[in-house]
């Protein structure tokens, strides 16, 4: 069974937009997006190639696990708008920092992409190469790649379901808040919470302030809250 | 033009090259994780290039099984990355690498 050469265009030219669309994202958010959309352009790429057991993994983690575990990560470590911060303040724009390094980055990303083609045209008379059976392409690569997997493969197999479960462990483990941290960020928010206090206390004494007329009763006493601040 | 092994193993390149760029441009963690992700789909695109168009008497579809198991652990790797990212912006408030600069000596 050939490959079908448009459906590979379309597949490779979906695939490697999304993949530029993620570097050259304005924010991560874009970038998540554009990666999800990396995603489905890989995956019809493999199918079309005839690996649609990889296909369909590559869709699930590239389209589902990655944007997820990131979008949520992202979601963590953005602040919220406290009491002293302001909320329209843009954030610094990260397209400004790729613009001003993408040169060299350029240069080592096409010299290597050449390297790779270079080695792969020099080398390209010693590959053998050879038709697949049709009637594995014809019904799909799934029974004979589990076959491999669970003969040749079951050692690395289980070894990745291992990896899984560890790594899972191990996010939690790492993730975990520690005494150290938790005081930190009590103390940190008691700072916060006091310089809000004062910065009131401030503001309500200009308003007082603004708002009495010469001649007004308790214009040479201490406004309230005065004496608290020091 | 029939599609062959160096279709596939051009646009790997390609997608690699992208990632590198991303790795080298980007200065956000997240940013480089999708990057390296790039990096690691445009090796497994070789590797399905070549178990599909390589002799399937020497050894069926090994190249798509090493595909697998690399995308099982790219799934790994994300889950541990934002972990640590996660650490290192309760650190230092911040997932820029240009600021942190804890090991720069």
């Amino acid at each position: 069974m050939s490959v079908n050469g448009p459906l590979f265009y379309v597949g490779a030219a979906a695939a490697l937009a999304g993949a530029v669309l993620v570097v050259t994202g304005r924010d991560v958010r874009s970038s998540v997006t554009a990666f999800a959309g990396f995603g489905l352009g890989l995956g019809l790429l493999l199918l079309v190639i005839g690996a649609d057991l990889v296909a369909g993994l590559a869709v699930l983690i590239c389209s589902g696990v990655v944007p997820a575990v990131v979008l949520t990560g992202m979601v963590l470590t953005t602040d919220p708008p406290g009491p002293g911060d302001d909320a329209h303040t843009p954030r610094r724009p990260m397209l400004s920092a790729v613009l001003r390094r993408w040169p060299l980055a350029l240069g080592v990303a096409v010299g290597l992409t050449a390297l790779i083609i270079a080695v792969a045209a020099s080398s390209r008379g010693d590959w053998v190469t050879g038709d697949y059976p049709s009637e594995l392409l014809d019904h799909g690569t799934t029974a004979t790649l589990g076959r491999v997997l669970l003969n040749s493969y079951a050692l690395p197999f289980i070894g990745a379901g291992l990896l899984l479960l560890t790594a899972v462990v191990g996010a939690m483990v790492i993730a975990r808040r520690d005494r150290m941290e938790r005081d930190m960020d009590r103390a940190e928010r008691d700072r916060a919470e006091r310089e809000e206090r004062i910065r009131r206390r401030r503001e309500d004494r200009i308003r007082a302030r603004e708002g009495r007329r010469p001649g007004d009763p308790g214009v040479a006493t201490a406004l309230p809250g005065e004496e608290e601040e020091g | 033009m029939s599609i062959g092994v160096t279709h596939v193993v051009v646009v790997s390149a390609l997608i690699f090259g992208t990632g590198v760029y991303g790795v080298l441009a980007r200065r956000s963690l997240f940013g480089m994780l999708l990057a390296l992700q790039l990096m690691l789909a445009g090796a497994c695109v070789a590797l399905v290039g070549f178990a599909r168009f390589g002799d399937a008497a020497v050894e069926p579809l090994d190249g798509m099984a090493v595909a697998f198991l690399a995308l099982l652990a790219a799934a790994a790797e994300v889950t541990v990355v934002v972990a640590v990212v996660l650490l290192a912006y309760r650190r230092h408030r911040t997932v820029q690498v240009d600021e942190l600069d804890e090991l720069a000596g």
